[in-house]
């Protein structure tokens, strides 16, 4: 039974892209689509939602709260990042029923999304508390600690987003081997709690995380 | 060397779910006693709870990623 650890090679003019890159172009060019969809039926959206624009402003409500509660005051500049991040983890996962390898599987695609949370928190910090009171936060309890501390901190998301989602995915897998052709009704039953369950937990977490992080960078 | 003791040490590798798994057990524990002292804090406890188990559960995850390089990627 194959079982690979490194993802697939594909080749675009002799320069090997992979395949997790593929996937999550095509993942990207869904929630464009879904966006342009929303942009045009939020044409004739009235005073007093209802229906699809009752489920929209919960939403983006829920995530503005979130944020507010957690960061305070900068809230307007975090709160669409983490509604991008938590929706592209989500779909990235989401793409697992279809029988392609998830883009979350590869280290690559998750060390790229912990550098995403790295920038905003520097961002952040340079913003609030200028280049010079962001440099003082390195050497505030012990010398050269918080330094390690930082750059924990994009490696540790990585790791924790590839980790869980790969030994999802291989336990799905192993299912798949051992059943071969009578896969009917039980990996369908477990793929609700390891593609839904498990990647909407660790979306929620990576956002909360994010927020925790910028929220100690501003104080 | 061989495959024999990349295994064993892949095996070795692994050994840091026990850390995870008594932890998480004990923080479980406390906050089911939490929630039986006051019930209608359970939706707060219930979120802070799910937040302490995954940053918890993150050791396990690099000792797991660590064995799947010693297994995978060593030849």
């Amino acid at each position: 039974m194959e079982l690979e650890i490194t993802p697939q090679p594909f080749y675009i003019g002799g320069v090997n892209v992979g395949q997790s890159v593929v996937v999550a172009w095509f993942v990207t060019a869904l929630l464009i689509i879904l966006a342009i969809v929303v942009k045009i039926r939020s044409r004739n959206f009235t005073e007093v939602p209802k229906g699809l624009q009752n489920l929209l402003e919960f939403g983006v409500e829920t995530i503005q709260k979130y944020s507010k509660t957690e960061v305070g005051h900068v809230w307007e500049d975090i709160a669409p990042y983490c509604a991008t991040v938590g929706l592209y983890i989500f779909g990235c996962c989401m793409i697992e029923i279809f029988g392609v390898r998830a883009p979350t599987t590869d280290l690559a695609m998750t060390l790229a999304m912990g550098l995403g949370t790295f920038f905003w928190i520097n961002y952040m910090g340079i913003k609030q508390k200028g280049v010079g009171g962001r440099l003082m936060h390195l050497v505030k309890p012990v010398p050269v600690i918080p330094l390690l501390t930082d750059v924990a901190i994009p490696i540790s998301m990585a790791c924790r987003l590839y980790g869980n989602l790969l030994a999802g995915m291989i336990v799905m897998d192993l299912i798949y081997g051992a059943m071969k052709y009578f896969a009917v009704a039980i990996p369908a039953a477990l793929s609700l709690y390891f593609n839904f369950f498990d990647s909407a937990i660790q979306a929620y977490i990576f956002v909360t995380l994010t927020l925790s992080y910028v929220s100690e960078a501003i104080e | 060397m061989g495959n024999g003791l990349l295994a064993i040490g892949a095996g070795i590798a692994v050994l840091t779910g026990i850390g995870a798994g008594v932890s998480m057990g004990l923080a479980t524990g406390k906050s089911v006693e939490a929630v039986a002292r006051q019930p209608e804090a359970a939706g707060n406890i219930r979120s802070t709870m799910m937040l302490g188990l995954v940053l918890a559960e993150s050791t396990a995850i690099y000792g797991f990623v660590i064995a799947l390089m010693i297994m995978f990627l060593l030849k």
